[in-house]
């Protein structure tokens, strides 16, 4: 006695997607039994509390209507055909999911995992990764734009400017990707496809892929006002993690500039000072405190930015500066943020950089007043393009002799830090052919034009380095932040 | 004898003349006080759609979109409207279709309510049926399939994606909504079919108090309510003219729920069709939290359209 039964589609997830099951039973009543022990949950879809037939639910058997007969007692033969029909013909005709894949086979076009590494290499494709954020964290293709499939539509136009663009979307195993190529394609994008299999399929194949450091917990919360700063988010503050700062002289700038920068979480920070801590710094060098009198600045920086952040790798350099060691400090690292304050260390930090190509973040100040910029060598006019050769040493007044008002070095230093940050994170304009000049009497910031000097012996192009100069003896007086003991 | 067809040239003329299209729209803002036990401090008002000369809220778009496509020259004589519908839809082209002079082609499920399938007979309309265990979807493909075929022989009207639908009631259904609430109504309920009510109304109370609540109204899977569309599963197709970015609250109201309410208000002599009890037990759910609410919903057909479905069967 097999009775087919007829699915209507919301009923099909019962049935994993059958349109059609064959049920033996010798009435309807039986039947819907049989269908509850297979498929749970289809009595309740059928009959209700009672176990009469739901409101809205219609038996057809042979295309006669059950109620017409003896209801759910009506008997079945071999060969009966039962169509269950709702009453109402509108709205809900969800398809199964079955049905739905089926169909976005049948609409997107597929690319195989081969093809999707050649369109890559020679750049004919955009290739969109659909996944959610841990599985991309466990390893992308290199290149791909992120856009989860959450956020899809939200993002899709700031990340995919080209409606016409031809794009490959894909995910883990190559359902997803159809889903989202659906999307793309509702949105306007003429040119989508997905790529079969997935990224599962791109690793088996051997082909390359990168895995992204990530974030852990803790440096999640420690850094959490940076990430939801769209210009750093998550992989800015990596980068930040991953740079490396070098500092001249720990005194007046350095000091304001390294606790940020320690605060803000570069990874590295280095320190070059050879003086030890003296009474007259603490009206300026937050660094270091008054216990602290007599040692070496460079450990009692040491100290203070630990406190604040212990993930940071401190390194010391207590040398003077000079022609014989620049190089081998300032190698490696990323970018030199010049705090000193006398001319035989700017003119040393200004050739090393050019030779070795580092940007140069540049502060001075004097009394009231204080000036920062960026020289960026190739990028922008460098110290010499200003000043080729230094001025008398009797026009050059060190701190000692000057005076500066102790809040002064923080406006400049901190000034000096945001430029390292920029650079660092890549955003904005950095402050590279600008002088920017604070006059703390009259409150006032003012820009100059710095122009790069197309016959500077240093930084002009194709130029030889012509050699570093050691400026012995320069200085009237010593001065306090890289100075011989 | 079916009149000669508008055309673009003729259109501002019919829309005058034609006493069917003079008839939709402007319909009242109905104060129902029937729940003032359960829900004390809250003022509930639904817009009597049915009394629409095709019966439900559906007039409204189709009108819009046929007189658009009538301006744009999308439909013209020689083509025929084609679209698929379930029901008050197809009615409505079917009316309006024989009113404005051009054949009317509609592909609805074969478990389509009599009452509606003789409706759009009555017209004149050509009905094609689809099989009722494979649902709307296969509607869905067959009008696309149709209209593949022979692109030049119909203006496909498409309700599911046709922004004209929605404008409908941004400027029809909303802008009354505001005028005969004054402005002031903090929730207002309704349902998808095809997203146009809601994206057109919602999109209009928002821009003018974007604390408005819209709260959607969503049937149970099977069997489900005439008109609406389950939505939030992943494999749910959303229609493309609906716009999910308005929608506050999502509520879940089952076919038995509604005729609950549909049973309640015959009693109180307000004789609504299945999605009209389905609104009013949303918005009389809003109304039982407390706190001084004013709930707008609407009831967008009679219940007459329901005997076959055996909506009011007693047995």
């Amino acid at each position: 006695m097999s009775v087919t039964v007829r699915i209507p589609t919301p009923l099909r997830t019962l049935t994993g997607g059958a349109d059609e099951v064959q049920v033996s039973a010798v009435s309807v009543r039986a039947l819907i039994e049989t269908l509850e022990e297979r498929h749970h949950g289809f009595k309740a879809q059928l009959c209700d509390a009672e176990g009469k037939l739901r409101r809205f639910v219609n038996l057809y058997l042979n295309d006669e209507d059950i109620r017409f007969q003896q209801g759910l007692d009506t008997p079945l033969k071999s060969g009966d055909v039962l169509a269950i029909v709702p009453a109402i013909a509108g709205g809900a005709g969800a398809p199964t999911w079955h049905e739905v894949l089926k169909r976005l086979k049948k609409e997107i076009p597929e690319v195989d995992v081969p093809e999707v590494a050649a369109l890559r290499g020679k750049g004919r494709a955009a290739i969109v990764d659909v996944r959610d954020k841990e599985e991309y964290n466990e390893g992308h293709i290199e290149g791909a734009i992120h856009l989860p499939r959450a956020f899809l539509e939200m993002r899709a136009e700031s990340a995919l400017h080209d409606r016409g663009a031809s794009i490959v979307v894909h995910c883990a195993s190559g359902v997803r990707s159809l889903l989202a190529a659906e999307s793309l394609r509702r949105l306007g994008y003429t040119d989508v496809r997905s790529m079969a299999g997935g990224f599962s399929r791109w690793k088996d194949q051997g082909l390359p892929y990168v895995k992204p450091r990530v974030l852990g917990e803790t440096e999640r919360r420690r850094y959490a006002r940076h990430l939801t700063i769209p210009e750093v988010g998550e992989q800015g503050q990596i980068k930040l993690l991953d740079s490396k700062v070098l500092l001249i002289g720990a005194g007046g700038l350095g000091s304001p500039a390294a606790v940020y920068l320690a605060a803000a979480g570069v990874g590295t920070l280095g320190l070059v000072d050879f003086d030890v801590v003296d009474e007259s710094n603490l009206q300026r060098q937050i660094l270091h405190t008054a216990d602290r009198v007599g040692k070496p600045k460079t450990e009692s920086a040491r100290q203070t930015l630990l406190a604040l952040n212990p993930g940071v790798n401190v390194r010391t350099f207590e040398e003077r500066l000079s022609s014989a060691n620049v190089e081998r400090i300032f190698r490696d690292f990323d970018l030199v943020l010049d705090g000193s304050d006398n001319f035989p260390t700017r003119y040393l930090v200004n050739d090393a950089c050019v030779k070795l190509s580092k940007p140069n973040v540049h502060g001075s100040v004097y009394r009231f007043e204080g000036q920062v910029t960026v020289f960026w060598p190739r990028h922008g006019p460098c110290y010499r393009c200003l000043y080729p050769e230094p001025p008398p040493p009797e026009l050059a007044p060190s701190c000692a002799e000057a005076g500066v008002l102790g809040v002064l070095p923080g406006v400049i230093g901190l000034l000096e830090a945001v430029e390292a940050i920029k650079i660092i994170l890549g955003k904005g304009r950095p402050l590279v052919g600008r002088l920017l000049t604070y006059d703390a009497l009259r409150a006032e910031f003012r820009k100059l034009v710095l122009r790069r000097d197309p016959n500077c012996q240093y930084c002009r192009d194709g130029a030889e380095f012509p050699g570093y100069v050691d400026y012995e003896q320069f200085c009237a007086r010593p001065t306090e932040a890289v100075t011989a003991r | 004898m079916s009149p000669a067809p508008v055309t673009a040239a003729t259109l501002a003329e019919a829309l005058e003349r034609v006493p069917v299209v003079r008839m939709i729209g402007r319909t009242p803002l109905l104060p129902i006080r029937l729940f003032e036990e359960e829900a004390p401090a809250a003022e509930i008002f639904a817009k009597a759609e049915w009394i629409n000369p095709g019966g439900s809220i559906k007039d409204r778009p189709v009108l819009r979109m046929l007189t658009e496509a009538l301006r744009s020259g999308e439909l013209r004589p020689g083509r025929a409207i084609l679209d698929s519908s379930s029901g008050n839809a197809g009615i409505a082209y079917a009316m309006l279709g024989a009113a404005l002079g051009y054949p009317v082609e509609l592909v609805v499920p074969g478990n389509a309510s009599q009452e509606r399938k003789q409706r759009i007979l009555a017209h004149g309309a050509h009905l094609v049926f689809t099989d009722p265990v494979e649902g709307y979807d296969a509607a869905l493909r067959e009008v696309h399939r149709r209209h593949r075929e022979e692109p030049e022989r119909y203006f496909f009207c498409d309700q599911y994606a046709n922004p004209n639908n929605w404008r409908a009631h941004y400027d029809g259904t909303a802008a009354e909504i505001l005028e005969q609430t004054g402005g002031r109504l903090t929730h207002f309920v309704c349902g998808v079919g095809t997203g146009g009510t809601l994206t057109g109304v919602g999109r209009r109370l928002k821009e003018h108090d974007r604390n408005i609540k819209i709260v959607c109204v969503q049937p149970d899977r099977f069997p489900s309510i005439e008109g609406l569309k389950p939505l939030g599963r992943p494999e749910d197709i959303v229609p493309p003219i609906l716009d999910q970015t308005l929608v506050d609250e999502q509520m879940t109201v089952g076919a038995d729920d509604a005729y609950a309410m549909c049973a309640r208000l015959a009693r109180c002599g307000l004789f609504l069709g299945q999605s009209s009890g389905a609104f009013m037990a949303g918005a009389l759910a809003v109304a039982r939290r407390g706190g001084r609410t004013r709930v707008v919903t609407i009831f967008p057909d009679l219940g007459e359209r329901y005997f076959s479905a055996r909506l009011w069967a007693q047995d």
